[in-house]
């Protein structure tokens, strides 16, 4: 039961959003995971604490559903590594998830600063 | 933590090279780039090393969650694939019932005839380890046969004991006889199957008892004092009402008392698939309480092949190993017994092939592939059917399917997704074809000839056969789900447009599958009608063959006087007594005795004409023997060709004499007058003089090439077993039970069995053909109506999607008969390939069945043309009235439909 539970939890939660983030760190260009996550980290001001780890099930994901392939190469620092990069339909995914979250974070915003200034009055 | 185990085991399953041979390449990298950045920052190698596994997680969950990221995509999809599927079949009800009932019709028929298969030659016999068990039969170079597949002959007891002694690949060797024995002491005298078996028997088949215990190693050691019994399962139920207190009972058996010692396992009755299910086991010591006449006589003979043998193969000893080391044994016995052993070897079965009869196995496959190909036809031209309404479907599905991959479904999904449709069909099919195979196989069961009991054959649908029909239905979904999903889920877009969403006709360039199909459904149904055709044919030959004998107006029953220890000079007065006694009965014009039943075979001796022996270089031949009364030939009404027929003057001490039928007259004498000439049997110098000829019968079964028989006179050969044949002057039923009862009152310990008319014996004989020709005719039929609804589908279909073409024919001055030759003519072309491919199918694989029709060449013109000539009528039907629809399609309609 365990894994099911963990899955449920922290993907439901998790899932749409580092989705995204990671769809739109790709734009820049194929990357691999360990930049992927340090991208994140400094791009977010390190507000996101994320294991570094939970971004390969993520991947995965982004995978199947044939929104990013993934390539070996090697890295600056001449290691081996994976580099994924966004295909057409992930493309497409990200400018509709894109806009989909600025909706969604616009009307939350907005139900937020509604309920400040009733409390304010 | 279950459900973790069997999704990791799942994912093993279906782990891609993408998770494994990646992931943890991957991870180390990502931790190795965490370091060198870790170690840049200034962390001494210690640091960084921890400060990186911190930073990135457990890496173990982390692979399970992305390998477990494929796994949930899997099942989701399927989830998925399953409740649209349902929902897509549940919206297209007609669809979905005409689909899941062909299905089910050719699931239901082939589950029903691999019921009987599998009861019958599937079915390992209830032992340990059957593939190491073979039964040993004699082969014989010398001595001829004119029997069809005597091949394989059992094995003389005193042989038996040899081998066993000598073998040195079995771990052992065990023999048995069935003779059937009276079993008295209740309120009536009934006859009783019996196995006479060696002490080791059932260790050899390695069972344990149900109850009680098994003969001890040297139970058939001390003649005549052994006497101890095994029951079977079924016999202990049936007449001991399984009662415990049974073992350590008494049963009279050939009036000698037997105790009871145990009980056989549940469901075994033997190493005959075919046996009664009712048993006895005796130990082989008893042989002389158990056996009279010519049994007795010669038990102990070499040359007597009364027995069969079958070993345990010893562990790591293959079968070629273990042949050649027993051929060396045979020719060691052929050394030391010349006479007897000339020219006899050994041959090994499997047992579980010879528990049909050694002989007879290859038969009982041919007959069972036969029927099952025969169902396999029906059900491959409902799957082809089923493809066919599929496709229109699919076409009907295409704007679905154009859609669906714009919005970014990858072609193999849809391709999954139509398969899981079809397969969900043929699972439906397949459950509703169970119900139409348990229905089936109780009315097949029904038919069955009384001759073989309610328990005798174990039909039930076990695991073998709801595997089989899963399989087929698995099997059957995919591949004709996929010849339509692999069309549909390439929607080409640019030839949709083209087309203007619709289909054209019907014809190998505008739609080679449904071409393809029609063309094979048609063909299948000539192959299946073309085997139905014969076997009509055969199976009123085979009524119509004459026995030799007149059947009418003549009836039977048996005894054995040897059961109830009649010595010869009580049993000779006792035939006299029966034939009087039934002879004066009224209503009867004739009576005799006669060892042999009507076509009921008979005991052989090899026969060596006057101065041939087996020393002379002379081959004998194994003849049939029939000790008979002197009213035998006009009770029968066997015409007398030379010479005369036994009388009353032919006794004990005058000459011997026979009277032969001209099959033997003509096998031993070819060209010369058989009258007057003598014969001896092998190592007996007593000369018999043939004293008439005979026309033939049939022996041992209807259709065989005449056998040679000699008829002996009961009073010079002696048979305790015996039958009574009488001949009425009208309706034998109403005379039998009259000299049923005179015969009884003779002696009241008498067990009188197989008390029948000639016409229900044959008839017996004839049942498997008449039910071949009936389930075949079936199964032709039914091809055929499936075929006709395939034709007509597609040509309906395609006049549908042909409207608007016929109907600016139409306006363009197009005759009726034009579009009626038009549409008719695509069909019918069609219809005439699949005849001519089927036809040449049918000339090829007939002749495969040849052995098992009655006078009928299995490429014979009369069924061929019929079956062809039957098939394009329907095909005309099945063409015509598509075709005459489209004649009514209305110009205007037409060109308004888009």
């Amino acid at each position: 039961m365990a894994p099911k539970l963990r899955n449920a939890d922290r993907l439901e939660i998790m899932q749409g959003t580092l989705d995204l983030i990671i769809l739109r760190t790709l734009r820049w260009g194929p990357m691999h995971g360990h930049g992927i996550a340090k991208f994140i980290q400094q791009t977010s001001g390190d507000t996101f604490k994320i294991e570094h780890g939970s971004l390969y099930p993520a991947l995965q994901r982004l995978l199947q559903e044939r929104w990013i392939t993934a390539e070996w190469g090697t890295s600056s620092k001449n290691r081996k590594a994976r580099f994924y990069s966004l295909t057409v339909p992930g493309r497409k995914q990200l400018s509709a998830e894109h806009s989909k979250w600025e909706r969604f974070s616009e009307a939350v915003a907005r139900i937020l600063t509604s309920a400040r200034a009733e409390e304010d009055a | 933590m279950s459900i973790t185990r069997s999704l990791t085991k799942l994912g093993a399953i279906l782990r891609t090279k993408e998770i494994d041979a990646g992931l943890d390449d991957e991870i180390r990298s990502h931790l190795d780039m965490e370091i060198d950045d870790n170690l840049e920052k200034g962390m001494d190698p210690e640091q960084a090393l921890q400060a990186a596994n911190r930073a990135f997680g457990n890496a173990s969950l982390v692979k399970d969650d992305s390998r477990n990221a494929w796994i949930y995509r899997w099942l989701d999809d399927l989830a998925k694939d399953i409740r649209f599927g349902g929902r897509m079949l549940l919206k297209n009800r007609g669809f979905s019932a005409v689909a899941v009932l062909s299905l089910a019709l050719g699931f239901g028929l082939n589950t029903t005839i691999f019921t009987v298969v599998n009861a019958v030659l599937l079915h390992p016999l209830p032992v340990r380890d059957v593939q190491r068990l073979m039964q040993l039969d004699t082969i014989d170079a010398k001595t001829k046969f004119t029997q069809a597949n005597a091949v394989k002959l059992g094995m003389s007891f005193a042989n038996y004991q040899d081998f066993r002694r000598q073998n040195e690949v079995f771990t052992d060797l065990a023999a048995w006889t069935a003779p059937a024995v009276t079993w008295s002491g209740g309120a009536e005298p009934r006859q009783v199957q019996s196995y006479v078996v060696s002490a080791n028997y059932f260790d050899v088949l390695g069972l344990t008892p149900a109850a009680g215990r098994f003969f001890f190693p040297d139970e058939d050691t001390k003649p005549n004092s052994n006497t101890v019994a095994v029951v079977s399962y079924a016999l202990w139920a049936n007449k001991f009402g399984s009662d415990p207190n049974a073992i350590g009972r008494t049963m009279i058996l050939n009036s000698t008392p037997y105790t009871i010692i145990g009980v056989a396992p549940r469901g075994f009755k033997g190493t005959i698939s075919l046996a009664d299910s009712e048993q006895v086991w005796l130990p082989s010591s008893m042989k002389d309480q158990i056996f009279s006449g010519f049994d007795a006589e010669f038990f102990n003979d070499r040359r007597f092949l009364n027995m069969t043998v079958f070993g345990r193969l010893k562990p790591g000893v293959s079968l070629s190993q273990s042949e050649a080391s027993l051929k060396t044994v045979a020719s060691r016995l052929e050394a030391e017994y010349p006479k007897d052993n000339a020219g006899r070897s050994v041959a090994l079965t499997s047992l579980a092939e010879a528990a049909v009869g050694a002989n007879n196995h290859d038969q009982f496959t041919l007959a069972g592939g036969m029927m099952l190909g025969a169902v396999g036809l029906v059900l491959l031209i409902a799957c082809a059917n089923l493809a066919n309404l599929l496709l229109a479907q699919a076409a009907r599905r295409q704007k679905e399917m154009i859609v669906r991959s714009a919005l970014g479904a990858g072609r193999g999904r849809l391709l999954r997704q139509l398969l899981t449709e079809s397969t969900l069909l043929s699972l439906a099919g397949a459950t509703v074809g169970l119900l139409i195979a348990y229905w089936g196989r109780n009315i097949l069961w029904s038919y069955r000839p009384s001759f073989i009991h309610e328990s005798d054959v174990d039909l039930s649908l076990d695991s073998h056969v709801l595997l089989f029909t899963l399989g087929i239905a698995l099997i059957t979904g995919a591949l004709f789900g996929a010849i339509p999903a692999i069309k549909a889920s390439s929607p080409n877009l640019a030839e949709t447009l083209k087309a203007g969403g619709r289909g054209n006709s019907v014809g190998w360039r505008a739609n080679p599958v449904s071409s393809l199909l029609v063309v094979a459904e048609t063909a299948l149904a000539l192959v299946a009608l073309v085997g139905a055709g014969l076997f009509i044919r055969s199976q009123q030959n085979a009524q119509h063959i004459d026995p030799g004998f007149e059947s009418d107006k003549l009836f039977m029953m048996a005894f054995d006087l040897g059961a109830l220890h009649y010595n010869e000079g009580k049993a000779q007065q006792f035939f006299r007594a029966a034939v009087e006694r039934a002879s004066t009965a009224p209503g009867v014009q004739f009576a005799t005795v006669a060892a042999n039943f009507p076509i009921g075979g008979g005991f052989g001796r090899t026969i060596f004409p006057e101065g041939q022996d087996e020393t002379t270089g002379y081959r004998g031949t194994l003849t049939t023997l029939n000790s008979v009364t002197p009213t035998y030939f006009e009770t029968l009404r066997i015409p007398i060709v030379r010479g005369r027929v036994f009388t009353d003057t032919d006794r004990k001490d005058t000459q011997p004499v026979a009277v032969i039928n001209e099959a033997m007259a003509r096998h031993f004498w070819p060209g010369e007058d058989a009258l007057g000439k003598r014969f001896h049997f092998f190592d007996e110098p007593k000369l018999r003089e043939v004293v008439g000829v005979v026309k033939n019968t049939v022996v041992n079964q209807i259709g065989e090439e005449p056998q040679p028989v000699a008829y002996l006179p009961m009073t010079q050969d002696y048979s305790p077993f015996a039958t009574l044949q009488v001949r009425t002057v009208g309706r034998p039923d109403s005379v039998i039970s009259a000299v049923r009862n005179a015969i009884q009152s003779l002696d009241p310990n008498l067990a009188i069995t197989n008390v029948q008319t000639i016409h229900e014996l044959m008839d017996q004989g004839l049942w498997a053909a008449r039910m071949a020709a009936a389930l075949l005719t079936l199964f032709g039929v039914l091809a055929l109506i499936l075929a006709a609804i395939g034709v007509y589908g597609v040509l309906s279909y395609s006049v549908n999607q042909q409207r608007q073409e016929i109907g600016i024919r139409r306006a363009l001055g197009a005759q009726g008969g034009d579009v009626l030759r038009l549409v008719a003519g695509q069909g019918l072309r069609l219809a005439l390939v699949g005849l001519a491919v089927g036809l040449a199918l049918a000339l090829g694989f007939t002749h495969a069945l040849s052995s098992l029709l009655y006078n009928v060449s299995a490429t014979d013109p009369w069924t061929f043309v019929g079956v062809t000539v039957i098939l394009l009528l329907v095909a005309l039907l099945a063409c015509f009235i598509p075709a005459r629809r489209a004649t009514q399609v209305d110009p205007l309609v037409a060109l308004r439909y888009d």
